[in-house]
């Protein structure tokens, strides 16, 4: 009999495995219909629940149903601007339809107002990557767009510094041409006397109309790719030289109104080693030439350095190049390269870091960095079709566990290696003492009282 | 053989589309999993192990209603080395089936459970070492128990929001019928008659930081038993829980720790059993290696009789969980280490364990 017993269990085993699969595949589409029911069922009932909307978008997403989770996120967002689930995975919907500006914006909301740290720290790290890609579709649609665009003049106060033409004799001093444009882009910054136009952007435009592949910049393209960016002034500054020492740094101002050049732009001639100090006295003369005076406080700030080290500034410059090009294990190397030149280069820490973490990024791992978090506690309510914020009915699910509990919440509990603690006994084990370990063999007595 | 062919239906029902069913949502899990212990070493070593096939299947009926089934095939065999002799006991567990209705939007579930006496009844002398041994709180075998007779039990359970923490309270009462456990000497059998059970529990979670934190305490109370003509009680039970779970890095944090006590009670013998104490604290770290998570843990039990310490034990475990298809793979292997304490002091027995785990879930 118990042979018997034992065979009709192994069939219904091998039964259970062997008809699972399309059982199982049947299940999933009827479970995501299920769940889509429940959730368009829910933001019927109540069109403007923040609730609703958000988890609505997120079963959207999980079903890689991109378009179609991005209204009900949107809406979600308008009506909740704190709601750092709805600002993530609007982000990530937006990311994954090329919208970058749409998923900058929803990522930097979510760092206002997400609460979950590590979902933070990924974002941070996949923002590198989405303003690139920002920068790269939006000088592609301006190039297509570029006699509308030309149109549109910027103020003569938005300068766009573009990549430095770089003309010595060791090609290893090539990579200085974003180097150098980075460091006058951040000392034109500093006063707040002007709007200049991000690197990346530039790079993207300079990339996209193939500017200086040649070496050779004229004053039209130059004005060209300042009006695709819509700047009202260009800056195209350059390094020539036929030795270390003896080179050359100057930048022409040109207007984008007139296609003519602005000011004097007053050469500046040293030995290499000095390139900190020709590239200072270029970021006055831009100020001079754009007539905007400077307070000594001002001036003392531009003239203040990064970085004392050529040899970091090269090795950073290595790494903007690198990241330029999409290769980010390269561009943290470089950048790590010009910190350990010199442990005060704030910039390149920042960068080196920036770059190590956004390599390795992906949405994959943004949307899993919010896992058994609170937020995460929506996310995984929104995929069973609940709407729930308060996580009530994980409450309920562990008190009903613990006060009826079954194998089942044995089997599902499993959330840590070792399993539940026991919350069901063997009674007659423990009544007769044969549950305990000891070194012997068990034994059942029963003592017969007397009524 | 009717018995058996209960379980053998359930997974037939649970093997059919579940659309052919009228079921909108459903899970299945098998979940295969091997404990071995040794105590000693040598010649008189004893070694428990357990081979336990627990299976469920969790069947939502709308929005408000779910049923789930679970039973398990367990292996169970206690084996001293150097004797001839072992004690070895086999088959299906009983089958639990429940009911839950929630109410209103997250307020209250009300909870129907029976326990259908599906698994081994009338334990042959030869085997009731290895019924036994499975029970014990301290080393938390997979399957606890061959069969615990026809039993009911009806419960609720309430939640609320109070101020940033959701408040859960339930409480329930467990009525079981009398059943044959152990066969005797002289062909008589233990006619074991389980008391009435009421359980209630008291449990608060809320996000801490980036995290989750929850913790409650569950305490049961016992009726009298009864083995044959004797009137027992076995002592009530307290089991306290507290969790926090994290993200960290890319993967998580969890750190749980809980605690049961059970008050003095009788044995069937007319001794008493001391009072018992099992601490548990588990700390896992889980991380994402491709499409792999991998969760290392460290565990620490100490187990207390009487109040003096009776037991030590070190569970160092991996858990790996991998997504094929609709399958959810959930393989874990673990280790442990540890001491019994002789009552009184003195001599200790150590303890070598090897767990072995493969969760499977069918979404």
């Amino acid at each position: 009999m118990q042979r018997i017993g034992r065979t009709s269990l192994l069939f219904a085993l091998v039964t259970l495995v062997a008809l699972a699969p399309p059982a199982t595949a049947q299940q999933v589409v009827t479970t995501s219909t299920a769940a889509l029911a429940k959730l368009q069922i829910a933001r019927a009932a109540n069109p403007r629940s923040v609730a609703a909307n958000r988890a609505l978008g997120i079963w959207y997403y999980k079903a890689n149903r991109f378009a179609e989770a991005r209204e009900p996120l949107d809406l979600a967002r308008q009506l909740d601007p704190k709601d750092g689930v709805s600002a993530l995975y609007a982000g990530l919907a937006a990311e994954q339809l090329k919208d970058y500006t749409a998923a900058r914006n929803a990522y930097n909301a979510y760092l206002q107002v997400g609460r979950t740290g590590s979902a933070k720290k990924e974002i941070t790290a996949r923002l590198v990557l989405v303003t690139k890609e920002e920068a790269k579709a939006a000088a592609r649609d301006a190039v297509a767009r570029e006699a509308q665009i030309a149109q549109v003049r910027g103020t003569p106060r938005t300068v766009a510094v573009l990549p430095f033409r770089i003309s010595l004799t060791d090609p290893a001093y090539q990579p200085l041409d974003r180097g150098l444009a980075d460091m006058l882009i951040t000392d034109l910054a500093k006063p707040g006397k002007l709007t200049v136009v991000e690197r990346d952007r530039i790079q993207a435009i300079a990339d996209e109309i193939a500017l200086g592949r040649s070496g050779q910049v004229d004053a039209a393209t130059a004005v060209r790719a300042g009006r695709l960016i819509q700047a009202g002034s260009i800056v195209q500054g350059s390094l020539i030289g036929p030795t270390p020492q003896a080179i050359t740094m100057t930048a022409q101002v040109f207007s984008a109104q007139t296609s003519e050049q602005v000011g004097r732009a007053v050469p500046q001639s040293n030995v290499l080693d000095r390139l900190f100090d020709m590239e200072k006295a270029i970021a006055r003369s831009v100020f001079a030439d754009l007539n905007i005076p400077l307070t000594p406080a001002e001036l003392q700030e531009i003239d203040r350095r990064p970085t004392q080290s050529l040899q970091a500034f090269l090795a950073y410059s290595r790494g903007l190049e690198a990241q330029d090009n999409g290769r980010l294990d390269d561009a943290a190397r470089f950048f790590d390269q010009a910190r350990t030149a010199d442990p005060g280069f704030g910039a390149a820490l920042q960068r080196a870091q920036a770059a190590a973490a956004a390599q390795s990024s992906t949405t994959a791992k943004v949307e899993s960095s919010i896992r058994n978090s609170a937020e995460g506690g929506v996310v995984a309510a929104a995929e069973r079709g609940s709407t729930t914020t308060t996580g009530l009915n994980t409450t309920l699910n562990t008190v009903v566990g613990d006060v009826n509990p079954t194998t089942t919440n044995t089997m599902t509990s499993q959330s840590t290696t070792t399993g539940p603690p026991p919350t069901q006994q063997n009674t007659t084990a423990q009544a007769t003492g044969t549950d305990q370990p000891a070194q012997r063999t068990g034994q059942v007595t029963i003592i017969i009282k007397k009524p | 053989m009717r018995t058996k062919l209960i379980p053998l239906a359930l997974l037939a029902a649970a093997a059919l589309p579940l659309g052919a069913q009228g079921v909108s949502d459903g899970t299945v899990i098998l979940g295969p999993q091997f404990v071995s212990y040794k105590f000693g070493s040598g010649s008189g070593a004893k070694t428990v192990t357990e081979l336990a096939i627990p299976f469920a299947v969790i069947l939502p009926f709308g929005e408000r209603f779910s049923i789930d089934i679970s039973s398990a095939f367990a292996n169970a065999q206690v084996k001293t080395e150097g004797s001839s002799t072992s004690s070895t006991i086999s088959g299906l567990t009983d089958t639990q089936l429940r009911g839950n209705y929630t109410l209103g939007d997250n307020l209250a579930v009300l909870t129907l459970g029976v326990n259908l006496p599906t698994g081994r009844y009338t334990v042959p002398q030869a085997e009731q070492d290895a019924a036994g041994q499975i029970g014990s709180n301290f080393l938390v075998f997979p399957v606890p128990s061959m069969g615990g007779g026809l039993a009911a039990t009806g419960g609720i359970a309430v939640a609320r929001p109070v101020g940033s923490w959701n408040l859960g309270i339930g409480g329930s009462f467990r009525k079981a019928t009398e059943f044959d456990a152990y066969e005797l000497a002289a062909a008589n059998k233990l006619r074991f008659q389980p008391g009435d059970e009421i359980r209630v529990r008291l449990g608060l979670d809320r996000p801490v930081g980036d995290g989750l934190f929850a913790m409650g305490v569950t305490y049961s109370k016992f009726g009298n038993n009864a083995a044959n003509d004797t009137t027992f009680g076995t002592g009530d039970r307290a089991l306290a829980q507290a969790t926090y779970a994290r993200p960290l890095g890319s993967g998580d944090l969890q750190l749980q720790v809980w605690d049961l006590y059970r008050a003095k009670g009788e044995l069937t013998s007319g001794s008493s059993s001391p009072w018992e104490n099992v601490a548990n604290v588990n700390l896992a770290i889980g991380f994402n290696a491709g499409n792999v998570y991998v969760q290392p843990s460290a565990e620490e039990r100490i187990w207390q009789r009487d109040g003096t310490k009776a037991g030590l034990l070190t569970n160092l475990a991996v858990r790996f969980r991998f997504n094929t298809g609709s399958f959810s793979v959930n393989p874990t292997v673990g280790y442990s280490i540890g001491k019994l304490y002789a009552e009184g002091g003195g001599s200790t027995t150590d303890i070598t364990g090897f767990k072995a785990t493969l969760l499977i879930r069918l979404h």
